[in-house]
């Protein structure tokens, strides 16, 4: 049952990569970037379910308190027109 | 066969984030990349590499490429339209104006990031705020651009459209003191 | 019976993931498209995870993903609160009229 989760998740992950290819404006490719990460951020706790590795939940910690500051600041960037 | 699906993936955003010729874009291909690469080490089994590459690659290097892109001037394009109502479906989602990918070549060729607004405000209304540098106003085929005469990239953009003489639109460009 | 308690919690959360992704493609409207993402996004990871609580029971391994689950839940909606507040105050403007969507 998790095996074929992670595969739909992945199959859905390549989805979502389009709406970042074609996405017409900038804030379109940021929230495909950010339902991109939400979803590796599924995969990571379900390849730990898998491999029965309880380290790979650090790695899915350190991913989700982390991976948000990036997409503020390009949000920040696009608003104040070229000023972080 | 994940991997596999992670590979293509990985190969396209690469791609993409080279070929494409504005630089925002690009930043956040190489985001989703390392993203993506962070995943794929762990499938392969160096959870130690993937913690390295989801703090460095997907959030330092980020910033860092931000305050590089600071040298780049942003080049700030108003759009107005007479029927106002039908705007944004017209632009934005089916296909650009031809003037907009002359403005976009333009720009990518003075080194300028070009930003387009799709205003539904008044002319007026507009050309107080501080920070525009072209308001371009549509009726039907004719385009009217404004521009400031202190504003160099604008009157360089003036002086290229009146060298090529496009035949398809007729354009005019008002000149404006302070 | 925890398995299968488990196992209906993860097909919920496909479901809800599955439309989120064609919520994403459906909308014209760049802000309908933001609410169906953030919010869709949000209650696949909380089911999901439930499910995984579930499955495990009380251990170490289910204390590490509530943690997560608490981290996600606090920062999501900033996230796609700034993008939405950078959209809207970056003049990207959609009509008032429109109620197609």
């Amino acid at each position: 049952m998790i095996e074929i989760t992670a595969y739909i998740i992945s199959f859905l992950v390549m989805i979502t990569a389009i709406r970042i290819i074609i996405g017409p404006t900038i804030w379109d490719r940021l929230l495909g970037y950010n339902l991109v990460m939400s979803k590796i951020l599924m995969l990571i706790v379900l390849f730990s379910v898998i491999f029965e590795k309880s380290y790979l939940l650090d790695i899915a910690i350190t991913y989700s308190l982390i991976g948000f500051i990036s997409t503020l600041f390009i949000a920040k960037f696009v608003k104040d027109r070229g000023k972080i | 066969m994940i991997e596999k699906i992670f590979f293509v993936i990985l190969i396209v955003f690469a791609i993409m984030a080279v070929h494409t010729p504005k630089m925002r874009q690009a930043v956040v291909y190489l985001a989703v990349f390392s993203a993506l690469s962070a995943f794929v080490y762990v499938l392969m089994g160096a959870p130690d590499a993937a913690l390295a590459e989801a703090v460095i690659g997907s959030t330092i290097a980020t910033i860092i490429y931000l305050a590089a892109l600071q040298k780049y001037k942003v080049f700030m394009i108003y759009l107005l339209d007479e029927k106002q109502d039908t705007h944004h479906r017209e632009h934005v989602s089916r296909r650009k104006d031809p003037i907009l990918s002359t403005i976009e070549e333009f720009c990518i060729k003075r080194e300028l990031e070009p930003l387009i607004i799709y205003a539904v405000d008044e002319l007026d209304f507009i050309k107080k705020k501080p920070g525009w540098d072209i308001i371009v106003t549509k009726v039907k085929n004719h385009y009217v651009l404004h521009g400031r005469e202190q504003n160099y990239h604008a009157m360089a953009l003036k002086d290229e459209w009146e060298k090529e003489k496009k035949a398809k639109v007729s354009f005019i460009v008002e000149k404006e003191h302070e | 019976m925890k398995i299968l308690i488990s196992n209906i919690f993860i097909i919920i959360s496909l479901v809800f993931i599955t439309l989120g992704v064609f919520g994403v493609f459906r909308y014209k409207n760049f802000y309908s498209r933001i609410l169906i993402a953030s919010y869709i996004d949000t209650a696949g990871f909380l089911f999901m995870m439930a499910g995984i609580i579930i499955r495990f029971g009380v251990s170490w391994f289910s204390a590490k993903i509530l943690l997560i689950v608490v981290i996600v839940v606090l920062i999501n909606p900033v996230v796609t609160h700034s993008i939405g507040r950078s959209a809207y105050h970056g003049g990207y403007r959609i009509d008032k009229e429109d109620n197609s969507d």
